[in-house]
């Protein structure tokens, strides 16, 4: 029997990572307590639920290789993520996913990939990488770069695995802050200077990139400049969602929906919608 | 009593019987009735003995609650020893009846189907209700003032939609039936109804002839799409801003939008999810919880209301968001009268 729309699985909290240095972001790692976990693929959301308490939208910060689980990270904000903050493993939540349109990795294959990333929005990005850099999956794209920022150092997300990547191969990682301290080396820098300083190589590339609102305005002329296409730039946007399948009336760009048609838009599509960018 | 012709589509029902007949509809599943509720009439779930109000034209309210019931419980939780349980409303199998719909409302379901059924995954809820539905439409021989459903592509007297049209001629309905649901709805209550004769026929084109005004120029949705959209950045929006205040009582009045929330009723033990209408025009309906707001002024939402009804419906081959009920301009406690707004945008649009 199919689930009814609204009515989302019932998934067990397994583990809870503290994040970062403020303890504000914690990734929760999901079991389902009946069924199967639904296909997914990088880029798509779910709607996680605090019964009682209310749903909200997260992307999925999981790959689908990871067999058996699914991860979100969440940070503290409002009303749902405070109340998802005071569990703990073996506390049951409610799932309803995969929702949206994954990054369509037909569009990324054969290229260069840019990723550009920043603060806690990263989640997305990292299922993204993390699926790419499997063996199975590795060949489908060219070289990898990834920029990601954060305000400072205490506030990159899954520390351990940024390290890792330090070292793959076919990819270069730039991180940076806004604020040193914490023994931190590396540049100090806004985004989408470090990415106008390094200019990564553009005629084979595509560009992938979600964070903060001011980060990703700042960020596209720069990635135009370097000579990327609107319709090479992909960016996934977050808008408030209530249903999550195009029905409730919040999460519209013009005529499209974040939630049905996106999360994921080109820059070109972004431009025929809005005056946003 | 005549006896009734099958091939004859118009059934008589004398006034005396309408009790009789609704009673009998309302054994047989779950009827609707516009109801007179302080000085407003509202579709509400019939009740035996309470009166029902088929003059007010058009009915104060819609009948969208009848499918995109306010609140409608999506499922219960309950907090077990082991976790939780979830559990759906049953499943309601009953024909589901509005007696006394105007054909602004029916006309106002293609833009609600155009939501709930084929935007994307069909609400399970809605399309039980309209896999379920037999529409028994009104005819308006007295047309308010605010109404401009000819314009907008209906008509006092427009069938389309319904499964049966009634026409009140004073002594009795006539009902026109229309469709074979229609038909099943009503053959097991055929003994109340008489034959409807030529005489009635030619009184109800009387009264469609009498409830038409001059010829109106219908509105060119394709022309308005295409005006509002180059006008984005006109100081008209931003006068229409000054005078709304926000309320969002046009919204909840229109038989076409839709907006809704979900919430969680209950505590932390059990409750209910439910679904309720919601308005875009509200500031928090947008608002994240980091508090940034998308539409974070008044222009913002008006736009997107009015944007919503006129070009994204169109844009993605929805119906327009507007059907001419006119009940936006007599509740606006502002003056704020949608017609005007088809004016600007197609002024030569006879309003």
């Amino acid at each position: 029997m199919t689930r009814p729309l609204f009515v989302p699985q019932l998934m067990k909290i397994v583990k809870v990572t503290d994040e970062v240095t403020t303890h504000d972001i914690f990734t929760f790692e999901l079991t389902p307590l009946e069924g199967e976990i639904a296909p997914y693929l990088p880029g798509q959301f779910a709607e996680l639920s605090v019964f009682g308490v209310g749903e909200a939208p997260f992307g999925y910060a999981s790959s689908p290789h990871e067999r058996g689980i699914v991860r979100f990270t969440v940070k503290r904000m409002g009303t749902l993520t405070q109340e998802l903050h005071r569990l703990g493993e073996g506390d049951v939540i409610g799932m309803r996913g995969p929702l949206g349109n994954p990054f369509d990795l037909t569009r990324l294959a054969g290229k260069d990939l840019i990723v550009v990333g920043g603060g806690y929005a990263f989640t997305t990005l990292r299922s993204l990488i993390a699926y790419l850099l499997t063996p199975e999956h590795r060949e489908e794209v060219n070289h990898i770069t990834l920029f990601y920022g954060v305000r400072f150092p205490g506030l990159f997300l899954y520390k351990d695995e940024l390290e890792r990547w330090k070292t793959a191969g076919d990819f270069s990682l730039h991180l940076t802050v806004d604020t040193a301290g914490e023994g931190w080396t590396g540049p100090v820098s806004l985004v989408p200077d470090l990415v106008k300083e390094v200019a990564p190589e553009v005629k084979n590339a595509v560009s992938v990139v979600c964070g903060p609102p001011p980060m990703i305005r700042f960020t596209l002329p720069v990635l135009e400049a370097l000579g990327l296409e609107s319709e090479a730039i992909f960016i996934s946007m977050e808008m408030k969602m209530k249903c999550g399948v195009g029905m409730c009336g919040r999460c519209n760009l013009g005529s499209r929906f974040v939630c049905k048609d996106g999360p994921v838009f080109t820059l070109k599509e972004l431009r025929e919608l809005t005056n946003v960018f | 009593m005549t006896r009734m012709n099958t091939s004859n589509n118009l059934w008589f029902l004398p006034s005396e019987k309408l009790t009789v007949l609704l009673s009998a509809l309302a054994e047989e599943g779950e009827l609707w009735v516009p109801t007179p509720i302080g000085e407003g009439t509202r579709f509400l779930p019939y009740e035996e003995g309470r009166p029902i109000d088929l003059t007010q034209t058009p009915p104060a309210h819609s009948a969208k609650a009848a499918l995109f019931p306010n609140p409608e419980v999506l499922f219960t939780y309950r907090r077990e020893k082991n976790g939780w349980t979830l559990t759906s409303p049953k499943p309601d199998s009953r024909p589901l009846v509005i007696f006394g719909v105007r054909s602004c409302d029916v006309r106002a379901l293609t833009a609600l189907d155009a939501v709930f059924l084929k935007r994307g995954l069909p609400d399970s809820g809605y399309r039980s209700r309209r896999e379920r539905l037999c529409l028994i439409g009104l005819t308006c021989p007295e047309p308010a003032s605010t109404c401009f459903c000819d314009r907008m592509g209906g008509g006092p007297f427009d069938p389309k939609g319904m499964d049966i049209q009634v026409t009140s001629l004073g002594k009795g309905y006539v009902f026109r039936i229309l469709t074979k649901r229609g038909e099943t709805c009503l053959s097991p209550l055929k003994d109340q109804f008489e034959a409807g004769t030529d005489t009635h026929r030619n009184e109800i084109a009387a009264a469609e002839k009498a409830a038409s005004v001059d010829p109106v120029t219908p509105i060119d949705f394709s022309a308005l799409k295409e005006a509002v959209k180059a006008e984005r950045e006109d100081h008209f929006w931003e006068v229409l801003a000054d005078t709304c205040l926000g309320c969002g009582i046009c919204t909840f009045y229109c038989p076409v939008c839709t907006c809704f929330s979900i919430i969680d009723t209950g505590n932390l033990q059990g409750g209910r999810r439910i679904r309720h209408w919601d308005a875009c025009l509200f500031p928090a309906f947008t608002k994240e919880a980091s508090g940034h707001n998308p539409r974070g002024s008044a222009q913002d939402r008006i736009k997107q209301r009015f944007f919503h009804k006129f070009c994204y419906s169109l844009e993605n081959g929805e119906p327009p968001g507007c059907v001419g009920c006119g009940r936006c301009v007599l509740q606006c406690p502002a003056g704020i009268d949608i017609r005007e707004i088809l004016h600007y945008f197609q002024p030569e649009a006879v309003l």
